[in-house]
């Protein structure tokens, strides 16, 4: 049980793919400029780690290490496709902010890199708290990056006006405010880290 | 060779499985889909004629006419009392391309602009795409000229953007006038359908037919050289009489702009020059390339041959103003008219009477070009 926990939180804060691994950032700093954005894409990435990890980790026994790198891409582009469809079809005003940067998780590296050293080694019951703890480490950092984000730089929040319009900054819609944003995000995942580790020590 | 099968067979049978799942999802959403993009459409209908109570595709609508718009789709908007107007969807070259939805009303006067699709440089050109610029095109008629600088204001940074969707809007409008009026007894309109000038290259024969008219030219190559910059050459003369009296003399440069540049310079008798033509240019599209369009190469016409030709901004106080984006590319065009024309000018008044040029003391001053490594 204890396993299952550590294995979810690992993916939260501790190995965090975006503030952590840093991986998957074109991404998450493309897309960041609205909370609805950044939500999305999480959600849809969450989809597609979770489906993918499920398939390569219950077949991982039928999949010969030669062809597997053919394998992993081809379910993943298919979930991929299907997240796509799926948005055009029930969430197209979502589909058309996020873009093209819906069919691009394909070659997203969080989901190929946890495909192959994870997903492709373990029993489907830990494959299902890796990619739940990794896809929502993700989302989680978008969806706060994308708020800070938009409440700065647009002086909404969900597309609510908190902010009158002469007092937003644009710098923070604009890129380098992402990679701004970005970056002090990265801080405070250090200090959740230093934090856990000190707390998990002092048990 | 068994290995290999195996291998073979586990990637057809995930491939073929995956395929199998895809088809299945696109069968289902597909017509969520279509839906999606008709009810796009419809909005932007709406938006054009909010009174509409339908709108009925038309087949049988006119082509655009010219090669870099295209009318993809066109509508009758119609109410309970009859036809309002008609909405084009027009594709068309901006600095890429654009998609708009232009609609025109029975009375000929045009409906706001909706955008469908704007491909140009985010922050420049899909600035066509906001206020105020794309907010001037409502309540034109379809007969206004619609120049960038007269009856509608370009946007700084943007010009080919912007130059490009009021050609798009200036089409639709036109073609939706003549339309609702054979077809629903419209307004007719005043004057013949816009030609979009298609800014391109053009030969010798068209460049010379294109500033003299249809003098009589003669070929006097051997006559004139470059005694100036060996860097440009000279490909070729034409002196042009008006029957018994020599018009000018028109001299094809070749040279250096930001990659290279064949230049027709035509020259009058008086020093002053009777206008220039590109004939080609290999400069970078939408940037030198842009000296192809007539607003750059008609500031020429008339120029006095003394004048500096130095261009600004490089040179302060230059002359010629540089194409926005390309000021290698004009400080070559400036050099090679100045020389062509200042031998041109030099043969006519050596040959045929032409206005002699005072006398010279001080070195013929260039635009430098900067070397790159």
């Amino acid at each position: 049980m204890k396993n299952y926990k550590e294995l979810f939180t690992n993916g939260i804060v501790r190995e965090n793919p975006l503030l952590t691994l840093m991986i998957g950032l074109c991404s998450g700093l493309a897309i960041t400029t609205s909370v609805e954005n950044g939500i999305g894409m999480g959600l849809a990435m969450t989809f597609v780690l979770l489906m993918s990890e499920l398939i390569i980790s219950l077949f991982r026994k039928l999949i010969p290490s030669a062809v597997r790198i053919p394998i992993f891409i081809v379910v993943i582009a298919s979930f991929t496709t299907i997240v796509d469809l799926m948005m055009k079809a029930f969430l197209p005003e979502l589909s058309g902010s996020l873009g093209v940067f819906i069919p691009l998780i394909v070659v997203n590296c969080i989901i190929m890199g946890r495909v192959e050293s994870f997903a492709s080694k373990k029993p489907l019951d830990l494959v299902v708290f890796d990619s739940l703890g990794m896809g929502l480490g993700y989302a989680w950092v978008l969806a706060g990056i994308s708020a800070v984000r938009e409440l700065l730089g647009a002086g909404t929040l969900l597309g609510f006006r908190l902010i009158p319009e002469s007092y937003t900054m644009g710098f923070f819609a604009k890129s380098p405010g992402g990679f701004f944003v970005f970056g002090m995000f990265i801080a405070v995942n250090m200090l959740l880290k230093k934090r856990l580790a000190e707390g998990g020590s002092a048990q | 060779m068994k290995s290999m099968v195996k291998l073979s067979a586990t990637l057809a049978a995930f491939t073929v499985s995956a395929s199998l799942c895809l088809a299945l999802v696109h069968l289902y959403t597909k017509p969520y889909i279509d839906a999606n993009a008709e009810r796009a459409q419809t909005a932007g209908l709406r938006q054009i004629f909010p009174d509409a109570a339908g709108f009925d595709p038309v087949t049988d609508f006119p082509a655009s006419g010219s090669s870099s718009i295209t009318f993809n789709k066109a509508y009758i908007a119609r109410s309970e009392n009859g036809v309002l107007g008609a909405v084009v969807m027009a594709t068309g070259a901006t600095y890429k391309s654009s998609t708009l939805l232009v609609g025109t009303g029975i009375d000929r006067v045009l409906k706001p602009v909706v955008f469908i699709e704007n491909t140009d440089t985010a922050g420049l050109g899909t600035k066509t795409a906001e206020s105020p610029f794309i907010d001037q095109f409502a309540g034109k008629t379809a007969d206004d000229s619609f120049v960038l600088g007269e009856d509608l204001d370009g946007i700084s940074g943007a010009t080919i953007s912007a130059r490009g969707v009021s050609r798009i809007v200036q089409l639709a409008a036109y073609h939706s006038g003549a339309y609702l009026a054979e077809h629903h007894g419209g307004k007719a309109g005043t004057g013949a359908a816009p030609v979009v000038k298609e800014a391109a290259p053009m030969s010798v024969e068209d460049a010379l037919a294109d500033i003299w008219g249809d003098l009589d030219t003669a070929d006097v190559s051997d006559a004139i050289e470059n005694t100036i910059e060996r860097s440009i050459l000279f490909d070729g003369a034409w002196l042009v009489r008006d029957s018994d009296e020599v018009a000018g003399v028109a001299i094809l440069a070749r040279g250096q702009t930001y990659k290279a540049s064949a230049i027709l310079v035509a020259v009058r008798p008086d020093r002053t020059l009777a206008g220039i033509r590109i004939i080609e240019t290999t400069d970078t599209k939408n940037y030198g390339y842009a000296m192809v369009e007539p607003d750059f190469y008609e500031l020429f016409t008339g120029k006095p041959v003394d004048d500096p030709y130095l261009v600004a901004p490089t040179v302060s106080d230059g002359d010629v103003d540089a194409i926005s984006g390309a000021t290698i590319s004009t400080l070559g065009v400036a050099n090679m008219v100045k020389i062509a024309a200042w031998e041109g000018s030099r043969y006519l008044a050596e040959n045929h009477g032409g206005m002699p040029g005072a006398d010279r003391s001080d070195p013929f001053v260039l635009n430098e070009i900067p070397q790159w490594e």
